[in-house]
Order: structure tokens, then C-alpha cells, then sequence
């Protein structure tokens, strides 16, 4: 799912200004089950827009990021000066692009595709590389989780299973290697990966994909 | 062919050493650490903005470490540059006649003194040795495309025999000789059982014999310095009872180069060693003694100068 | 000073009557709502309540270790928490408060009442 955390508040008022009427809008998919941008989340921020005497409603979709999820919200939207979105960046620009005329905040900073790995803690799984090879790697993507992407084995800073970026987080390669090993393919480690192809990636530029059957 | 690689091919055992380069345009910075270590070292290894710390570039201080006398070892990072503008650094370096190129991952960016910074990572230090042997060998760029002209580099990367998983250590060596290195420098060694280990695991997979090991050491002024390296360096496995010794010691400057000697004899008896890397980070005046007590001095003398 | 009191009805509620009987400190307490356990209070419904006249609102429920409901109270106090930051945070100076009592000990709820107090009294914002 993709993770957002919410804008600290008092960013939010900046982003907001001197606007008076304001529509927090909530999405009810990826952001309502990592807690950050949800019906539960957009009321508790429309309330404490009122306590700061703004004109404040709120309102949750099923997604956002899907114009037909969000064509009902026109009525809606003709009555705020500024739509304050819960949803992810997708979420955000298309609403942004079907109503032009009206500004529209982000409240959460977009961070990552990834999961729960434990009640109140995420982590990021996947940087959508556009080539998947994480069978490579015992089901472990070290593009992703590895500080480095490095391909070829761990760096020299992973201890105790830690990452020398980031000692609270897990090093990539410490679990390829216990992986593959409980596996019995620690072999696959001695072949030489060799450099991506970062085409299909975002550097690559930014990406479409299309579904000649389904085209109208 | 580099005179790093004449020393190592010829069985004498080699003596590299480090200096960083200036945070500031001053040349005069490696002027005199090249002066410190003209003599002392076969070859210099100019660091490339360690520790994510921005410096002068290691490829400009290259030049003028030649200048000095002293032949480099040029690093390069994958951390800030991508595929294009390593091979395109390469290519100069090597018409400019630097014959060492030492290739790493590089410290991460949020270690460093730019943690805003977006990093590169395009590929990672094995695929930078294949790259580089690629063009030298096949005369082919990364992509395949032909490529024209002669280039003379002596290739060598980095390993940490100390970091985990430990049982990996020996394996990630052997890729690094099948990748192309030629030369390896470790991580400094403290932890002489931990080495004596992962050697005993290098000869039997014959790795000694593919490339040239470099064991690396790093002599320190005090026990404050090494609680330090210990807690802090990522990578580095320091003994408690070299801790104490440290702190016991009267004189701890003297017991630091004391300690770097006695570690560097008991390197020159395991099998498989071919030279010592010394890091005399900030104290680049030591090493000529360290060379001296460890009987490596005299180095021996090169009979041409290298050029072009 | 103008406060809100949730008191759940196996603890806080008696405890709250028996305060009001002898008037300790009770005299700012505007409105009292009586639920089953302090674990029901949603964040929203704090904010909500919190746009109306009040200053602040009191919980008032079991001690942690022997909710009737094992775990109301602790979640009463993370809701608190994290209502106190948001509010905190939007720099709106009105606030949450919890006090754990027994139906027989109500010296917890004077002296949270107390603290209420002086934190409306005080110019700066609660902390
Ligand atoms: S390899 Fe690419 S697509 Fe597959 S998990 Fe990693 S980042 Fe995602
Ligand atoms: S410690 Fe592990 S995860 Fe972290 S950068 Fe090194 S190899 Fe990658």
C-alpha cells in the first residue's frame, strides 16, 4: 500500500493561509489503513480547523487517485475556497486536475509503498523500479531496502543484522543471506549481478502503462 | 604498468597509505602530506569525499600527488556518480596517466555533511570493477559500444572482513576478483583472530592467489580515538583488551604506533597477505616510523618515473 | 473555566458525584457525560466536543492496571495524548485532561481538577 504520514498542523494552516472555507477531504484505501489520511483523520482535522474558526467540513472517498470516485464531489467543491486532501500525491493531482479553479493542499507527505510489520510501525518494501528482481534475492528487494541498492552482496557497515545507515532498520542483505541460506541457494549470491537497467524506472522519465483492449 | 602493481607482482610486500584531500581549495594540504609520505609508501590512496564529506576531488588531488612524486591510487565512489560520468572520469584519469583506481560503494550521504543530498547509487562497487576491466580489457563501455585506445590501470577495491553476515565475507571477496579487482585493501584490522579466520577462509578458496591482499591498519593517538572507532565507524571490530591496553598506557600516542607495528608483524606471517594499507588518517607524519619499525623501509626505489 | 467531564460509570462517575456532594473544586465542571468505559472516547468525539464553549475536557475513569475493561484506560490515555499534541500542535490552547480514581479515593480528581485550573489560569498555553 503506499504510506503517507500527515503535514505537521501547523503546515497545514500556512499552506492553507487566509482561506476560510475549507474541505478536508479524506481517502478511504491506502492512507485509511496506515492511519494517516482517512474518514477518522479528516474529521479529527476538519474539528480542529473549526476550533481555529475555520468553516471546515469533511468528507472521505473510496479513492481518490479515480476520477469516478471523485466526479460526485463537484456540488462539494463549489462551496470551499480550498480542498485540503488526505490522499496520497495521485490523490491530490486528480483532484487538482478535475476541479482547476480550486486550489488543492496536500495534508500528508506522501513516503513509500510498503506495510505493517507491526501494530503502529511501516516499512517501505518496494521503490517501484519498473523491473521487478526480487526473486533474485531470496524475495528481499535490496533496491528498496538496502540504503545502497547495492546488488552484488552487503556493504562493509552491516553488524548484527543493522544497517550502518539506519541501525534501527534492518540490513537487506543480512536477510538475503539468512534467506537464501535456509533455502540452500547461497550459491545464487556468487553469480555477479550486473548494472540495472534503471530505463523502466523513474529515471527513465515518468511512466504510463496502456491496455490496448481496454482503450475506448 | 603502475608501480603498485610492479612492487606486487615482483612479491615484495607492499606499503600503501592514505591521504585525504583538503576541505578547501588548498593544494598545499596534500603537498605536505605527499611529502610526509614520499618514501614511506608505494602508493597513495586519495580518498573520494570520505565519510560523505565534501573535499577536494580525489582525481584533481590525484594530479597533484603525481606532481609531488608520489604515485596514487585514485578512489572513486558509485554514491555521486552515475555510470556515465564514472566511465567518462576514468577515461581522463587514465590519458592523465593515473594507473591506480580503487573502486568502493561509498559512505552514505546521510553519514555525511550533506545529508540533503540525493545520491546515485546507479551501480554498485563490483559492477564498477567489471565496468572498468570491460573498457580496459574488451575496450567496450558498460553499454557494449566499442571504444578506442590503449588504457594501462591496475584495479582494486575494498573489503571488510569484519562486517556481517562474517560467513559472506570470503565470498563477497572471490566476486570482487571475479569482477575484476586486482588489489584489495581491507577495512583496518584490530581484530587479528576475526582476519586470521577470514584468510584461513580466503586460501581455501584459493582467493589469495586471483589478486593481491592488502591487510589494512590504522595506528591511534589514544583509547578516546579507538572507543570512538569502536562505537561509532561502522565496520570496524575493536577488541575490548585493546581498548584497555590503550587506557593503560603512559604514553598513548607511543602505545597507538606500538600497537600498529606489533599488528603489522603478526600480518606479514599469514599466508596470503601481500601488503599493509596503512590509514594514518590526520596523522600522516607517523607512517614513515611505523614503516621503519615494521622493517618495510627501505621502500624499494623505482627506476623510471611513470608517465602518460 | 468551563470543562466537559466523561466519567465512566464504574469508577469516575461515583467518584464525580461524591465530589460534587462535598463541592471540592467541582464548580467548573459544566457538563457530565456517563459512558460504560473511557476505552469508547474516539479522538473525534474529544475534538468535537472541544469546538463547542468548553476549555478543556476531563476523563475520568479507572486506574490502568484495573480497568474494568482491561484496557479502556490505556487507550483513554493514548486518545489523550495524541488530542493533546494535535491540539498542541495548532496552537489552540485548550486541553484534554485524565484522572484514574476509585470509586472511594477522589483525591486524584481534586488534584486534577486543580491542574486544570491553573492551566487556565496561566496567560501561555497548557503544556
Ligand atoms: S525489484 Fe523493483 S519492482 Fe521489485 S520489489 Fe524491488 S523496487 Fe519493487
Ligand atoms: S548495511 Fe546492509 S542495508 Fe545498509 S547499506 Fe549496507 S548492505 Fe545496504
Amino acid at each position: 500500500m503506499i504510506i503517507g504520514e500527515r503535514k505537521p498542523v501547523k503546515e497545514i494552516l500556512q499552506l492553507i493561509g487566509d482561506r476560510k472555507k475549507i474541505l478536508v477531504l479524506g481517502c478511504g484505501t491506502c492512507v485509511t489503513v496506515c492511519l494517516s489520511g482517512g474518514e477518522k483523520e479528516a474529521k479529527e482535522l476538519a474539528s480542529l480547523l473549526r476550533i481555529k474558526k475555520y468553516q471546515a467540513s469533511d468528507y472521505t472517498v473510496e479513492r481518490q487517485c479515480e476520477p469516478e470516485f471523485i466526479r460526485p464531489l463537484d456540488y462539494r467543491l463549489k462551496e470551499v475556497e480550498a480542498v485540503l486532501s488526505l490522499a496520497c500525491g495521485v490523490g491530490v493531482q486528480a483532484l487538482a486536475d478535475r476541479y482547476p479553479r480550486t486550489p488543492v493542499f496536500p495534508g500528508l507527505n506522501t513516503t513509500f509503498l510498503g506495510m505493517p510489520v507491526e501494530q503502529g510501525r511501516w516499512e517501505e518494501r518496494c521503490g517501484g523500479c519498473g523491473q521487478c528482481i526480487v526473486h533474485l534475492f531470496g524475495g528481499t528487494c535490496p533496491v528498496t531496502r538496502c540504503a545502497k541498492s547495492l546488488l552484488n552482496g552487503p556493504c562493509g557497515g552491516s553488524k548484527d543484522g543493522k544497517c550502518e545507515v539506519k541501525p534501527d532498520r534492518d540490513c537487506a542483505w543480512q536477510l538475503i543471506y539468512d534467506r537464501l541460506k535456509l533455502q540452500g541457494r547461497l550459491d545464487a549470491l556468487l553469480e555477479i549481478q550486473p548494472p540495472k537497467d534503471w530505463s523502466p524506472s523513474r529515471h527513465g522519465g515518468h511512466r504510463k502503462m496502456i491496455r490496448e483492449d481496454m482503450l475506448l | 604498468m603502475s608501480w603498485l602493481q610492479q612492487v606486487l607482482e615482483q612479491g615484495i610486500f607492499a606499503v600503501t597509505a592514505e591521504a585525504g584531500p583538503p576541505k578547501g581549495p588548498d593544494i598545499e594540504v596534500i603537498r605536505k602530506k605527499c611529502a610526509q609520505l614520499k618514501g614511506a609508501a608505494d602508493a597513495v590512496n586519495i580518498t573520494d569525499n570520505q565519510t560523505a564529506i565534501v573535499r577536494m576531488s580525489s582525481f584533481a588531488s590525484c594530479l597533484v600527488a603525481r606532481e609531488c612524486g608520489v604515485e596514487p591510487v585514485m578512489q572513486m565512489v558509485t554514491r555521486d556518480r552515475n555510470r556515465i560520468a564514472l566511465q567518462s572520469d576514468f577515461l581522463g584519469a587514465c590519458a592523465l596517466g593515473i594507473q591506480n583506481i580503487l573502486c568502493l560503494t561509498g559512505d552514505h550521504q546521510s553519514l555525511g555533511n550533506h545529508p540533503q543530498a540525493k545520491n546515485v547509487y546507479d551501480i554498485d562497487s563490483i559492477q564498477l570493477l567489471q565496468m572498468f576491466r570491460l573498457m580496459r580489457d574488451e575496450k567496450k563501455f558498460q553499454n557494449g559500444e566499442e571504444m578506442k585506445g590503449e588504457i594501462d590501470v591496475f584495479l582494486g577495491a575494498g573489503e571488510n572482513p569484519f562486517a556481517d553476515p562474517l560467513e559472506f565475507r570470503a565470498l563477497r571477496l572471490a566476486k570482487k576478483f571475479a569482477a575484476g579487482a586486482q588489489f584489495i585493501q581491507t577495512q583496518a584490522v584490530f581484530d587479528l583472530e576475526i582476519f586470521t579466520h577470514w584468510m584461513e577462509e580466503v586460501r581455501k578458496l584459493g582467493l589469495h592467489q586471483k589478486g593481491s591482499i592488502l591487510a589494512g591498519v590504522i595506528p591511534v593517538k589514544s583509547a578516546k580515538a579507538l572507543r570512538y572507532m569502536k562505537n561509532e565507524v561502522p565496520g570496524v571490530v575493536i577488541p575490548d583488551v585493546l581498548v584497555r591496553r590503550m587506557e593503560k598506557a603512559a604514553d598513548p600516542k607511543a602505545e597507538g604506533v606500538q600497537v600498529c607495528v606489533e599488528t603489522i608483524e603478526e600480518l606479514k606471517k599469514i599466508e596470503g597477505v601481500s601488503g599493509v594499507h596503512i590509514m594514518a588518517i590526520a596523522w600522516e607524519s607517523i607512517v614513515p616510523e611505523i614503516v621503519r619499525r615494521s622493517g618495510l623501509y627501505p621502500r624499494p626505489i623505482k627506476s623510471e618515473v611513470t608517465s602518460p | 473555566m468551563k470543562l466537559y467531564v466523561i466519567a465512566c460509570d464504574k469508577s469516575g462517575y461515583p467518584a464525580l458525584m461524591k465530589g460534587i456532594e462535598t463541592g471540592e473544586g467541582t464548580d467548573s465542571v459544566l457538563t457530565v457525560q456517563k459512558i460504560p468505559c473511557l476505552g469508547l472516547v474516539k479522538e473525534s468525539l474529544l475534538l468535537e466536543t472541544l469546538e463547542k464553549e468548553y476549555d478543556g475536557i476531563l476523563l475520568v475513569g479507572c486506574p490502568l492496571d484495573s480497568c474494568y475493561n482491561l484496557d479502556g484506560s490505556r487507550f483513554a490515555e493514548r486518545r489523550v495524548h495524541r488530542v493533546n499534541a494535535l491540539l498542541q500542535e495548532a496552537g489552540i490552547e485548550k486541553k484534554v485532561f485524565l484522572a484514574f480514581v476509585t470509586a472511594e479515593k477522589t483525591g486524584e480528581l481534586q488534584r486534577v481538577l486543580m491542574l486544570a485550573r491553573s492551566a487556565f489560569n496561566k496567560e501561555e498555553s497548557p503544556t
